[in-house]
Formats: structure tokens, C-alpha cells, sequence
């Protein structure tokens, strides 16, 4: 063992001995703290024993650790518990609004895929597309689900937890959506698809940002 | 620094040195020597760059922040720390009451008229 190694050993030693009152868990997330921190500094400065010397100055005496360890026996910050019910609620309000905005995309491709001429693409796209079979089944959809979204729409948006970049794309998909659904072209069959990724992408965003 | 401002300092980190890890966590997640360098550069912040991992250790036993492992241009892997979403809201807390907190403080210290 060199000399940085058995300074860096022996200040971990003193320090998981003044911890072995502490939760096992928070007393190896500590200890690997502090050995990552000086792995770093040994890397950096390509184990230069001055560096290592200045920074376990700089981490200070094992004890003060220890002390700051063990006062953290309390939480570090008050829980926000009603903060964590809030935030479950913006989580299933943007998935449910997402979900809902991307419904007319799916029954519009799945319309026109089997539309689609069996023998390929050569023979043209048709003429228009259809939202579902029948005119009014595609009314009586939308004026069933509209206020839904709208409200999960409202409570995602005014809800915590999600960055200001998610809870525009939660708001633009549904109009996005039915604007390229009531257009009749092949781009626009792709703008769909693009739309379907979209918010594989955004719901993704939407569970990771709302996690407790 | 006079005699007797370490012990105010001590007093003053004291609920807000957490949040100051989390601002530092709030655009980008960051490693542990990244971290102490960043607070402790002034001595204001950080008593001594070894008080930063219980702090962390805490912060992520209650999830406020969470940690992932990133392959480093040398040496080991790095545990970097990075904001949860509750680590977020705890955060916006903080920022809306500790202005409140410090105008109210300014003010007093000035001696300005209620």
C-alpha cells in the first residue's frame, strides 16, 4: 500500500468507526461518499500525495463528519407529504390527458391502415380519412372524452412536479392531434405517427418528473 | 472572518445548506467532489467538504435526490446526484419563503421603520 492509499485508509477507518451507531444504510452511503470524493482527487491530480493531503484537510476531521451524521439522524428537510399526494395527482392527470389526446391518432391509422390496397402503396392513398367508421361515433367519442381531457388537461397543468416543457407538450399533443386527424393527406398520416412517438417521449418524461 | 462568526455560520446552515444542494442539483445532476467544490470554494457554505455526504445521504433517504452511476474520462464510475421530484417542489418551497425570510431579516438589520 502507497502513501496516499494508507492516508486515504486510515482517515476511512477513523471515520466508519465514529459511525457504527448510525443506520447501516445511511453509514455506507456516507462512507462511499466520502471514498468516491477522494477516488476523484486522486484521479484528478494522478495521485499527487499534496492533493490528497489538501483535500482530506479539506473534508475536515472525521469527527465533525461523524457529528453532521449523526445530527442528520433528523430529516434533512421537513417531508412535504402533501406535496407527494399532489404530485401523484399531476402524474395520472398527464397520462390520462395524454392518453386522450392520442386516442384519434390511433383510430386514424389503424383507419387508414386498413384502407391501405393489399398488394402496397403503389396503387395511391385514398382519398380521405375517416376519424372512426361513422361520422357520428367519432361525435359521440369526442363529446364523451373532451371534458375528460380537459379536466386532466387542467390538473396536470396547474399540478406540481412537472417541468414547464412537459406540461406544454401535454397541452399541445390533443390539438396537434385533431388538427392532423381531420387533414386528409399522407404527410399528414406521418404527422401522426410522429405524434404517437411524441408522446411515448412526454409520458415518459411525465412518470420520471412525477416519481415520489 | 471575526471570532464568533463561525459559530453564526454554524447556526445559519442549519435547514439552509440542504437547499443549496438541491439549487446546485436543479439544472444538472452533479458528482460529490463536483458538489463540494461548488459550495465549499467561499468557507461560507460548507464547513468542511466531508459534512456534504451525510447531508447527501440524507437528501436521498428521502428522496429528494436520486443517484446514478456515469462512466468517468478516467477512473471509476461516478455517482452522480440529480433532483427527484420532490427534491423540485422542496426546492420551489424554499426559494418562495427564503426571500420572504431575507427581506424580512434586511429590513431589520437596516432598523427600517415597520
Amino acid at each position: 500500500m502507497n502513501t496516499v492509499d494508507a492516508r486515504i485508509g486510515s482517515y476511512l477507518d477513523d471515520l466508519a468507526r465514529m459511525l457504527t451507531d448510525l443506520d447501516p444504510a445511511e453509514r455506507d452511503d456516507v462512507l462511499a461518499g466520502v471514498r468516491e470524493h477522494l477516488d476523484a482527487v486522486v484521479v484528478e491530480s494522478a495521485g499527487d500525495p499534496r492533493a490528497v493531503d489538501d483535500a482530506l484537510l479539506r473534508l475536515g476531521p472525521p469527527e465533525r463528519v461523524a457529528a453532521e451524521a449523526r445530527f442528520g439522524s433528523r430529516p434533512a428537510i421537513e417531508a412535504v407529504a402533501p406535496g407527494v399526494r399532489r404530485l401523484r395527482w399531476s402524474r395520472a392527470a398527464g397520462v390520462l390527458s395524454l392518453a386522450l389526446a392520442v386516442l384519434p391518432a390511433l383510430t386514424t391509422l389503424s383507419t387508414r391502415v386498413a384502407e391501405l390496397p393489399a398488394d402496397g402503396l403503389d396503387q395511391g392513398w385514398p382519398d380521405s380519412v375517416a376519424l372512426l367508421a361513422h361520422p357520428s361515433e367519432a361525435l359521440i367519442l369526442a363529446l364523451l372524452l373532451f371534458p375528460l381531457w380537459v379536466v386532466g388537461l387542467t390538473v396536470a397543468l396547474t399540478g406540481p412536479g412537472l417541468r414547464p416543457r412537459t406540461k406544454a407538450s401535454i397541452a399541445v399533443v390533443g390539438p396537434t392531434t385533431a388538427v392532423l386527424s381531420a387533414l386528409s393527406t399522407p404527410l399528414a398520416l406521418v404527422g401522426l405517427a410522429a405524434v404517437l412517438v411524441w408522446v411515448v417521449v412526454t409520458g415518459r418524461q411525465v412518470l420520471r418528473e412525477t416519481r415520489a | 472572518m471575526e471570532p464568533g462568526d463561525s459559530a453564526i455560520l454554524t447556526h445559519l446552515r442549519r435547514g439552509a445548506l440542504e437547499h443549496c444542494v438541491l439549487a446546485l442539483l436543479d439544472d444538472e445532476a452533479r458528482y460529490g467532489l463536483d458538489i463540494a467544490r461548488r459550495l465549499g470554494d467561499d468557507g461560507v457554505l460548507l464547513a468542511g467538504d466531508g459534512t456534504l455526504y451525510p447531508l447527501l445521504a440524507r437528501l436521498r433517504k428521502q428522496r429528494f435526490v436520486e443517484t446514478s452511476w456515469v462512466e468517468s474520462p478516467a477512473g471509476p464510475p461516478r455517482r452522480y446526484y440529480s433532483l427527484t421530484a420532490e427534491g423540485r417542489i422542496a426546492l420551489r418551497s424554499f426559494r418562495r419563503t427564503w426571500k420572504t425570510f431575507r427581506d424580512a431579516v434586511d429590513s431589520t438589520l437596516r432598523g427600517d421603520s415597520p
